[in-house]
């Protein structure tokens, strides 16, 4: 009986797969029945893709170089929106803009990165070893209690203190969900969502970190607003990371969330290369960026993540 | 190089001077990038005294450049001395070029020389210039609430704005206390003797309401939400979208229902008046990759150059098929601050 429900595949591939057909099975009433055929179908659709999978396996083999190029899948990123701020580093308006930034005196090396690390008012133990985590991650850092402080009058102490950066950490009912990331004197201010924190204790086998400056890896930061993030980042880390300690930081933005991890580096052989996670975890997504320091108030944003107007599309990304 | 095919010139805050070309979607930039430094960050614009064939440019180093368009190059620098401030207006009236800094100062200038001087008091953030009639400027800022001049009989202000708690019949504020003045900029509405104001504290205020001619007034804000406000019921009649930062500058095109704006988040972008359909989300950012940061009056040479390029380009596909609106026309205001409490803090005189 399932023949006549399962539809012929279109013509233009020759190699056939079955093809799912739309509510093919919707109209038999009978509820195992109805399983059983679906069920059997999808075992043939597996079937079909594994034998399908073989013979272009034994095709590449036997053919080699003369062999049809394989596929390249498309995936979201590579069938991304086309995006007109994507940076191009040999444009010389984005070269002289980068270099008269807030966050060029860092790159030439005028100022020592300083961090000091707050969270809201209330701090339950979770987010507190969340924090001396952090702290642990970037060397210059220091963790302070709020104590209640308004963040504009921690950030006005902080900068007569000489801090370049401060990171404020919020949290509702002990599960963190925002992170301010605010550069002084001049901004840029940066507000995350954060999520998916897990402290080293919560991660299978995780190390213990050692004391050395770590390297900073930044991946896909590419648009104007992304380099911006990414030099945010950037800028809170020593610019000579100790390579004895082989530890490593890594920013890697995906879909415009930003994943955060710590890995010590292993040689296991001469060519083998082995990664040991060091902990904490977590994720970031891009709320805001304000120009200068915090100011809700008349505080001007260079960027606002409005959901409704901007994720229109899947395939649409803006770090 | 020739400059006269851009339609927009846009200002910014690296101190590059921007022109447009919407019909191509192209941007050329007019900066020695050698020289460029952040004193050279542009603060005022505004047409030359030959009309539009030059830009003035006020520098926040106290400088006055000027562009020739024709030539395409930068013609004259004037350096006008220790300022103590930094422009927040740019105008001219026939041979003489005005400048007002944001300490109060402003300056009418004859041949390098100080031929009219005047106080508006501290914290400036806004000088206009009435087009219309070219003797009334208008000035406004922070706890300083907004005051016309005549430059012809400079002595007393013609009109001073007073603060809500003075004027008796009108209390905004229910407790009867002093209300925060922040005039972020203002609007001489055209063939009318109205200005429309508006404040960081969220407000929209229209003031010399003699005749309601005019019916509506186009505001942004810094989280980059731009709307069209009907001054007559003072509601939002009209919200534009596609805006990711704050917006700097907005201006409408003199007889086209088209709006251009630009801010922070290094976009043009172009707008149908009535429609609120993005037109152009241009091209000033998009080619080039350019960045459109900062744009401070620089619209308002922009679209009136628009329409020049009209009768010289019959090409102009851009332009061609909009229907005039005339003397329909809105005029445009910024404003910061939230939209949705604009509606309580509209008033009337």
């Amino acid at each position: 009986m399932e023949e006549n429900f399962v539809e012929a595949p279109p013509e233009k591939e020759p190699t056939e797969r079955p093809v799912f057909p739309q509510n093919a099975f919707s109209h038999i009433r009978n509820k195992t029945r109805r399983r059983e055929l679906y069920k059997k179908f999808k075992l043939e659709v597996t079937k079909a893709k594994k034998l399908e999978r073989l013979r272009k396996k034994k095709e590449r083999e036997t053919l080699g170089d003369k062999a049809p190029p394989k596929q390249v899948p498309k995936t979201i990123e590579s069938m991304r929106v086309f995006d007109e701020t994507m940076v191009d580093p040999e444009d010389r308006e984005v070269q002289h803009d980068e270099a008269h930034d807030e966050m060029a005196a860092y790159f030439k090396r005028e100022v020592e990165p300083k961090v000091l690390i707050t969270h809201s008012n209330i701090t339950p133990w979770r987010i507190r070893k969340f924090l001396r985590e952090l702290r642990s991650c970037i060397p210059s850092a220091k963790v302070f209690q709020r104590k209640r402080v308004p963040l504009k009058t921690v950030i006005r102490q902080a900068t007569a203190r000489d801090y370049t950066h401060v990171i404020v950490l919020h949290h509702d009912k002990t599960v963190p969900n925002g992170l301010i990331i605010s550069q002084l004197p001049d901004g840029p201010t940066a507000h995350f969502r954060i999520s998916n924190v897990q402290i080293r204790k919560e991660i299978k086998r995780c190390d213990r970190h050692t004391l050395h400056k770590p390297e900073v890896i930044l991946n896909n930061f590419n648009t104007r607003l992304g380099h911006r993030i990414g030099r945010l980042f950037a800028t809170m880390f020593d610019q000579d990371p100790e390579f004895v300690g082989r530890q490593v930081v890594t920013f890697h933005n995906q879909r415009d969330f930003i994943f955060f991890r710590r890995h010590r580096y292993v040689f296991r052989k001469n060519m083998r290369v082995g990664l040991q996670e060091l902990g904490p975890r977590f994720t970031l997504k891009l709320r805001s960026l304000q120009k200068g320091t915090f100011d809700t108030k008349f505080g001007e944003y260079e960027f606002v993540h409005k959901r409704r107007e901007m994720d229109t599309s899947r395939r649409k990304f803006m770090l | 190089m020739a400059a006269t095919n851009n339609h927009v010139w846009v200002a910014a805050e690296t101190g590059i001077l921007k022109g447009l070309n919407l019909t191509k979607r192209t941007t050329t930039n007019f900066a020695d990038f050698k020289t460029l430094d952040k004193q050279l960050e542009i603060l005022a614009m505004s047409w030359g005294v030959n009309g539009k064939d030059e830009i003035l440019l006020g520098l926040k180093n106290g400088t006055v450049k000027q562009f020739d368009v024709n030539q395409g190059g930068f013609s004259v620098t004037k350096d006008y001395g220790e300022l103590g401030g930094q422009y927040v207006g740019l105008a001219t009236i026939g041979e003489s070029i005005i400048t007002c800094l944001s300490n109060g100062h402003l300056t009418v200038w004859q041949d390098d020389e100080a031929k009219q001087e005047l106080e508006l008091g501290p914290n400036l953030k806004k000088m206009k210039h009435n087009k219309q009639d070219k003797n009334i400027i208008a000035a406004g800022g922070k706890e300083n609430d907004l005051k016309v001049y005549d430059l012809e009989k400079p002595g007393k202000p013609l009109f001073q704005a007073k603060n809500v708690r003075e004027i008796k019949e009108v209390r905004n504020n229910f407790l009867d206390l002093r209300v925060p003045v922040w005039v972020n900029d203002m609007q001489f509405i055209q063939g009318s003797s109205k200005i429309v104001t508006c404040t960081a504290h969220h407000q929209v205020i229209f003031v010399f309401c003699f005749l309601l001619c005019n019916r509506s007034v186009i505001v942004g804000n810094v989280q980059g939400r731009m709307c069209k406000i009907d001054l007559r019921n003072g509601k939002v009649s009209r919200a534009y979208r596609g805006f990711a930062g704050s917006i700097r500058h907005i201006e409408c095109h003199p007889t086209q229902p088209l709006v251009g704006s630009c801010g922070l988040d290094r976009f043009f972008r172009l707008h149908f008046i009535e429609s609120g359909k993005l037109e152009n989300k241009d091209s000033s950012v998009t080619e080039d990759k350019e960045e459109v940061r900062k744009a401070i009056a620089g619209l308002d040479a922009a679209e009136d150059g628009a329409e020049e390029e009209d009768d010289e380009d019959s090409g102009n596909e851009l332009w061609e098929g909009l229907e005039d609106v005339g003397e329909e026309a809105e005029r445009i205001k910024r404003k910061k601050g939230n939209s949705s409490s604009l509606r309580k803090s509209k008033r009337t005189k």
